[in-house]
């Protein structure tokens, strides 16, 4: 016989679908947004755009390229999360996936910024952002892979 | 801007750390990313100054951009042309000219203290950073900015005291010796003869770099030079190429190019030009040429493409009379001489455009540079293209004789008296200490090589064999009518009449010929007190290759006592051990006699 939900339960349940959708949207958000910016860099080698492929450009493209990789495979792993979410047999406390979201903005906009302010081989100062960036989805990461490795119903 | 976007980016991942958690562990990993981001920032921007500012400083003195013609420079060519851009990054001529700057030179700038017998200073030079400079007594500190040459020395400039002046530098840097050499020492040049310290934007601007536009001002003292780019790049044998760049931003052009295979008419391509016109592109600076009035202050109006008659003429020795510079000619009477044999065949290195269009292969039509070189399919030493590193290149047109090319040269298959170039393109050019193919395609002939004063091909190997033997054999084998010769041609073998009699081109050239020689020795020993460094250097060098010499102690460019010493030693080894092979008659009194004749009357300097 089903009943009212628990109220603690029922906080669970609502916490838990705010994090699945926010993962979902923040993937979504970055497959566009950063798919985008491939079209946007493939238009650049069409049309031999000299700030991004002449020899001065060499970093800013392999910082863009970064970018754009970056984005769409952290992109990838937000809209993993959110499916995996309901799978997982342990609980994944909510800096998981603040770490995960800030660092899926760090990373790639780190490197984009870095690229776009690039001083000779030498990247912009965006190119710091992408080290805590990358710190914050690691530990991201170590928190799924813990809430993974519970026990189930842990 | 950029440290907004920064800090905007910080915040908003900050806000997504707190506001995600809202605990505690959050709110501490976004105030470390905000303060740990902010430090960094402050001290990557410090950094970046100073970066930036050591980077104006280190290209100061060097000239300035040419904005103005079209050039785009080797930079702009990278993006579409990659493959094409490794190979001429691999090249000598990309490194022609460079910035002296850190680990691009080789000379040591260690603390090495020099004296200069020209000007009697002292040179202690050093780096400082990546800069390079020289603490000269008397006038101080100067920094050297800029170097030319990569491939055998190093020369270098010091910023002059006008303009932005580049003034040669007293010493030359040898690779081969790892040694520090005076300047003149590395030119076949006479000691009585005045070579005047060179100024760069005077001379090698007009060709070392590409796009060069020496700038001076109206009484031509005071140089405010400008290149598209350093060294020998992509736009010195292409041309201009910001019209190139700015059509093909279209892909649609660029797909229609490809598939179609038709030539870019916003680009010289000298592998499509008609071979006359694409050898002129190299002879734009392969040649002895006089540029045009003006020059000196707006650089030469000749493009990749255009007739090389019109922008630059060549200067052969024939027509001399006829050109433009006939008045400066006619002033040095040095310029022939030092330039041409006395039939008008080149006789230094780097002018290969000259000995070319001398030549009956040349006069065909079919021939240009590129039938033999390649600057992007070929070793960066002598930039032949594959497979015309050996006959290949001749039988691409001989094709009969490739087919047995014994038949034709009397010589075992694969030597070296079997090979094409030793025949046709003998080394009697002289250039960076050493003897060079000539580039004019000619048939062995003695009586032509007696007439020019010129060393011939048969004996640069036969050094041991009189020009009369190799004589017999040109008129037995192959029908060459018997040349006029002397006594001393008749019966002398050649190698030491060369080195005895010849004047200081072709003793350097036979000193040279004279590697692994036996019976060279005691010759090649004679001219270790050679008035002319550049051969002593070239005896030296030719007398260490020979068994019982290669520990030699000699210094070309020490005392007349210490070479004197070493003179002495070489003839006490001489004497303690019997030459390798059969001897050259050799005695002092007889070596005297022949160079008694010694056609020496001026001092010479080879201008290559």
């Amino acid at each position: 016989m089903s009943g009212p939900a628990h109220p603690q339960l029922a906080d669970r349940a609502d916490t838990f679908r705010r994090a699945q959708l926010l993962h979902l949207r923040v993937g979504a958000a970055a497959l566009f947004g950063f798919a985008a910016l491939g079209v946007v860099l493939e238009s650049l080698h069409a049309f031999k755009a000299p700030w991004y492929l002449g020899v001065a450009g060499e970093t800013r493209r392999f910082l863009f390229t970064l970018a754009h990789a970056h984005g769409i495979g952290l992109g990838l792993v937000n809209l993993g999360l959110a499916a995996a979410l309901p799978l997982l047999p342990g609980r994944l406390p909510a800096a998981a996936s603040a770490c995960l979201v800030a660092g899926t903005l760090l990373v790639p906009a780190g490197f984009f910024a870095g690229g776009l302010y690039a001083h000779g081989s030498d990247p912009g100062l965006g190119a710091l952002l992408v080290p805590p960036g990358a710190l914050l989805v690691l530990i991201a990461l170590g928190l799924v892979l813990r809430a993974a490795l519970a026990r189930d119903g842990g | 801007m950029e440290l907004v976007l920064f800090f905007v980016l910080v915040g908003g991942a900050a806000v997504l750390l707190v506001r995600g958690a809202r605990a505690a562990v959050a709110i501490a990993l976004a105030a470390a990313l905000v303060a740990g981001s902010a430090a960094a920032a402050v001290a990557w921007r410090a950094r970046d100054e100073a970066r930036r500012a050591a980077a104006a400083a280190a290209r100061a003195p060097l000239p300035a951009p040419v904005a103005d013609r079209g050039y785009v420079s080797s930079d702009a060519c990278r993006a579409c042309h990659p493959g094409e851009y490794a190979s001429w990054h691999r090249s000598f001529h990309r490194t022609m000219t460079q910035p002296a700057l850190g680990a691009a030179v080789r000379a040591p700038f260690a603390g090495e203290t020099l004296r200069s017998e020209d000007d009697g200073r002292t040179y202690r030079l050093r780096r400082e950073g990546d800069t390079l400079w020289a603490d000269i007594s008397g006038v101080g500190a100067r920094r050297v900015p800029m170097m030319t040459g990569s491939h055998h020395m190093e020369a270098f400039w010091l910023a002059g005291a006008r303009g932005n002046q580049l003034v040669e530098f007293p010493f030359t840097w040898l690779f081969d010796d790892a040694r520090w050499v005076p300047r003149r020492d590395v030119f076949l040049v006479g000691t009585e003869y005045s070579k005047q310290p060179s100024t760069w934007n005077r001379i090698c601007v007009e060709c070392h770099v590409t796009g060069g536009v020496p700038g001076f001002d109206a009484t031509l003292t005071v140089p405010q030079s400008r290149v598209a780019e350093l060294g020998i790049a992509c736009e010195a044998c292409h041309g201009p190429a910001a019209a190139h760049v700015a059509a093909n931003r279209d892909p649609f052009r660029r797909w229609s190019l490809h598939t179609s295979g038709a030539a870019d008419p916003t680009i010289v391509n000298p592998a499509r030009l008609p071979p006359p016109r694409s050898a002129e592109v190299c002879g734009q600076c392969h040649g002895i040429a006089c540029p045009p009035d003006g020059w000196l202050q707006h650089g030469l109006g000749f493009r990749p493409g255009d007739a090389l008659a019109d922008g630059k003429p060549i200067l052969r020795l024939a027509s001399l009379g006829a050109s433009h510079c006939r008045a400066q000619i006619a002033a040095d009477t040095s310029f022939a001489p030092s330039r041409y044999w006395k039939d008008g065949m080149v006789r230094v290195s780097g002018r290969e455009y000259n000995g070319l269009v001398e030549s009956r292969c040349f006069a065909g039509g079919a021939l240009a540079c590129v039938s033999c070189h390649s600057m992007h399919d070929s070793d960066p030493n002598w930039q032949l293209a594959r497979g015309k590193d050996g006959d290949g290149a001749c039988t691409q047109c001989h094709a009969t004789i490739g087919k047995d090319v014994a038949a034709h040269t009397h010589h075992a298959p694969g030597s070296t008296g079997s090979t094409c170039y030793n025949c046709h393109m003998p080394e009697t050019t002289w250039g960076l200490l050493r003897a060079m193919r000539s580039h004019q395609i000619t048939i062995p002939r003695v009586q032509d090589d007696v007439n020019a004063g010129r060393p011939n091909a048969c004996n640069l190997c036969h050094l041991d064999r009189t020009l009369a033997w190799t004589a017999d054999a040109l008129a037995r084998l192959w029908g060459t009518p018997a040349p006029a010769l002397d006594a001393d041609q008749r019966g002398t073998a050649a190698g030491a009449l060369y080195i005895a009699r010849g004047e200081a081109g072709v003793r350097a050239i036979a000193a040279d010929a004279a590697a692994g020689h036996a019976a060279m020795a005691p010759f090649l020993v004679e001219l270790l007190d050679d008035d002319y460094s550049a051969i002593r250097y070239t005896a030296v060098r030719s007398l260490r290759t020979i068994r019982g010499f290669a520990d030699l102690p000699y210094d070309y460019v020490g005392t007349e006592e210490s070479r004197w010493a070493a003179q002495r030693e070489a003839r006490a080894r001489l004497a303690r051990q019997p030459g390798d092979g059969v001897p050259i008659p050799y005695s002092r009194g007889e070596f005297e006699r022949l160079a008694a004749q010694r056609d020496e009357t001026d001092q010479m300097f080879l201008a290559e």
